[in-house]
């Protein structure tokens, strides 16, 4: 099984690293090195490509504490969009106790991060994954920020939603349904789309048939 | 009581005093009509200086109690006594003190009617005085406030004599002709007489054939009233007209009815006038020589006479414009200064208030801090040292294994973590609602479905920051309580907007709680109370949570 050969892991806790690096040795990586500052991440990786030998993967944590040492890179976010502006194909790993999905994407979407890990209970288990993923070249989310590129799991509701709703709760058919909004112009009043709102709903709402969903949103002072 | 008998006393005194000042009062009036006559119309050769005398002193009293227009009066009557009298100088004197008065008096009728006169009397004055330029300027000005026509045509009639003693007949001539003109409805008057005796005088100097009717009918006028200086008036100007055209036999014989006049009513001036008349029609050339020689001297005189009292009067309006104008600069200065002492009691007591409040609210955010930071405090000691405590315990007494130890050091962990989310800053960023779906996003799961109303309809760059922020902190805490608490399988937060007012209701259909325990939500409504908006919560066991939020 092949991996990425060299690996440079930066975290200001060492103990962080620790675990970082016997996961990656459990991953048959060899050559992995440690740094504490993102300029010292910044300095290995030039280093390494000045050497003809360069870096196949950064794990960075986000936030370092600020201390003695002036920083150019105070924050693992400004160096992976230094680095990634600088050598695109090189892969980073954010591994971070953030899980602010807005940082997330911004991170993923405006500077192409490869992964983002959250370290946890399961983080290491994580980053393990994320190592695999992201050798193959996919990206890679923990679950907890899992719906930051996933925006449709929001859910509004809409006043099309509160109509089907209400006329669902008056104990029409979803054909007559289907009828009224046609003859009220509402749209869109196929059967189907009113089978396949009246179903997202359920789910939405956890109910297991029409019914049920009536009584929930009823009880919720939605109609 | 004490003070009874004072002002019992004062009360008298002041009684006393105002019959004394009713007695003088009245005797006063009594001889005022004597005295008013004695200089009007004087029958005496004493008759005139006991009058200026009267006025004289009774000018010191009036001008003592204040009473301007009485003052103005007495001057008036002293200024017509000495003019009667031959002193212009101090006829001149009475005049200027009277009219510089009423430049100090308020503007009213009066007041124009009275300086009408005394342009009049100064007219007169500089006539007497031969200087007819400023005579002639001083009746223009009487003329100018004229508003009665009797008064205008007396002050024409003036300026005419000074054209006629300028020997400027034209110019006499149209000024008589224009009182001609508008008095031409009263045709029996003196007035009428008088304007007619002079204009005869005049057309006769020029030649014109109507001199000898309207003399004739001038005198007609007078003698029908009986009017005795008039009468000889227009003997006199008769007597010049025959003298004119050599005509000495009727010419004396109106000179001697001017002097039957003149005697009639014992005028040393009429008498005067009247014999320099016979002096200039005798035909000794020595009497005529005197005549001449008496004329150029009392001219002479006359002229070194001209002390001019109105440049006095000039000389005393610049005075008093310089002390105006000191008074108003000293009055700009008190304003100035005013101005200077509220600007600095302004800026001081301004200066006074940024301070306190800046100390105030100081003190607010420094309490503010403290309240914070007990809170968190208090959340680190109930929530994580406890549980800390509580692991500490279980490994003490040896009876779990690592992955027990693990779950547990994880809810510790995530304890903390919402502890320092919750207390973390927040950036508002540019698409609010983005950024509070992302908060309702961290809180869905599978086992719960966060679902939202209207949530982009409202118009969030219109909302002030700190509401914005007071708004995610509030969400984050209902659902973080929701999640903690409620075990809900749905939650809907229902956004609405009122112009600059946000309601948010949200609902649940968890477990719900007693009400009397909302210690989750205490900071909440801080939250809220904090920035004016209002927050109520409705709940019972078994019935789901609801909560109406309005900021």
């Amino acid at each position: 099984m092949s991996m990425f050969k060299k690996v440079l892991v930066s975290d200001d806790l060492d103990c962080i690293n620790q675990g970082v690096v016997s996961l990656l040795q459990s991953l048959d990586i060899d050559n992995i090195s440690q740094v504490s500052y993102c300029d010292d991440a910044f300095l290995q990786i030039e280093k390494g490509i000045l050497d003809h030998t360069p870096f196949d993967l950064l794990i960075t944590d986000l936030s370092f504490k600020a201390d003695h040492r002036k920083q150019k890179y105070p924050s693992g976010g400004i160096l992976i969009s230094a680095l990634k502006e600088k050598h695109p194909q090189l892969k980073i790993i954010a591994y971070s106790v953030e899980d602010k999905l807005q940082k997330v994407r911004r991170l993923m979407l405006d500077h192409n991060l490869n992964a983002y890990v959250c370290k946890g209970r399961h983080g290491l288990n994580q980053l393990g994954e994320a190592v695999q993923e992201v050798y193959k070249g996919n990206n890679y989310l923990s679950p907890q920020v899992q719906n930051a590129l996933n925006k449709k799991l929001s859910v509004e509701i809409s006043d099309y939603d509160i109509e089907v709703l209400h006329l669902l709760a008056t104990g029409r058919s979803q054909k007559e349904i289907s009828d009224h909004l046609l003859n009220n112009n509402f749209a869109p009043s196929s059967l189907s789309s009113i089978e396949k709102k009246i179903s997202k709903l359920c789910d939405h709402f956890k109910a297991t048939n029409s019914i049920h969903l009536v009584a929930i949103v009823k009880d919720l002072g939605l109609i | 009581m004490k003070n009874l008998p004072l002002s019992f006393l004062l009360f008298w005194g002041l009684c006393l005093w105002g019959s004394t000042s009713a007695l003088f009062a009245q005797i006063s009036h009594d001889s005022l009509h004597k005295y008013y006559n004695s200089i009007v119309k004087p029958n005496g050769s004493t008759d005139i200086s006991k009058g200026i005398r009267f006025y004289s002193q009774k000018k010191e009293i009036d001008l003592k109690r204040k009473d301007t227009l009485s003052t103005i009066q007495d001057l008036r009557l002293i200024a017509m006594g000495q003019f009667k009298i031959g002193n212009l100088y101090d006829s001149e004197n009475a005049v200027v003190e009277a009219i510089t008065l009423l430049d100090s008096y308020p503007k009213n009728d009066t007041v124009i009617e009275g300086r009408k006169g005394l342009y009049n009397q100064l007219g007169n004055i500089y006539r007497e005085a031969k200087n007819y330029d400023k005579a002639i300027e001083t009746y223009n000005l009487s003329l100018h406030l004229s508003k009665k026509q009797s008064d205008s045509i007396t002050i024409i009639n003036n300026k005419a004599n000074i054209y006629k003693d300028l020997g400027q007949y034209q110019k006499a001539a149209q000024q008589l002709q224009l009182a001609y003109g508008k008095i031409a409805n009263d045709t029996n008057s003196l007035q009428f007489a008088m304007i007619l005796d002079n204009l005869g005088y005049v057309q006769s100097k020029l030649g014109d054939p109507h001199a000898l009717p309207n003399l004739r009918k001038a005198l007609q006028i007078r003698e029908t009233q009986d009017y005795l200086p008039g009468i000889y008036s227009s003997n006199k100007s008769l007597a010049v007209y025959y003298f004119d055209r050599n005509d000495k036999k009727q010419a004396l014989d109106f000179a001697n009815k001017a002097y039957e006049a003149a005697n009639s009513f014992n005028s040393i001036t009429y008498l005067h006038d009247v014999l320099s008349l016979f002096a200039t029609m005798d035909e000794d050339p020595k009497i005529i020589q005197f005549k001449q020689i008496t004329d150029s001297i009392a001219k002479e005189k006359q002229l070194a006479e001209n002390k001019n009292a109105f440049i006095k009067y000039n000389v005393a309006n610049e005075k008093k414009k310089t002390a105006n104008a000191l008074l108003d600069n000293e009055k700009e200065k008190n304003q100035k200064l005013i101005f200077l002492v509220l600007g600095i009691i302004i800026f001081l007591t301004s200066i006074y208030l940024y301070f306190t409040l800046r100390i105030r609210h100081n003190r607010e955010k420094i309490l503010q801090i403290h309240h914070t930071e007990s809170r968190i405090s208090k959340k680190v000691h109930d929530e994580v040292a406890n549980d800390v405590y509580h692991l500490m315990a279980k490994i003490q007494g040896n009876t779990t294994d690592s992955e027990e130890l693990l779950d547990d050091l994880e809810k510790i962990y995530n304890k903390t973590r919402d502890i320092s989310k919750e207390n973390s800053a927040i950036e508002i960023q540019e698409h609010f609602s983005e950024q509070l779906n992302d908060l309702l996003l961290s809180y869905q799961s599978e086992k719960v479905t966060i679902a939202t109303r209207n949530i982009s309809k409202i118009e969030w760059k219109d909302i002030s920051e700190i509401k914005k922020t007071t708004i995610y902190r509030i969400l984050q805490e209902l659902m973080t309580n929701m999640k903690k608490h409620s075990e809900a399988s749905v939650a809907v937060l229902a956004f609405q907007q009122n112009n600059k007012k946000i309601n948010i209701e949200y609902t649940d259909n968890g477990k719900g709680c007693c009400l009397k325990n909302k210690n989750g939500l205490q900071n909440v409504e801080n939250r809220i109370q904090a920035i004016n908006g209002t927050i109520t919560f409705d709940s019972e066991p078994g019935k789901g949570f609801r909560s109406k939020i309005i900021l």
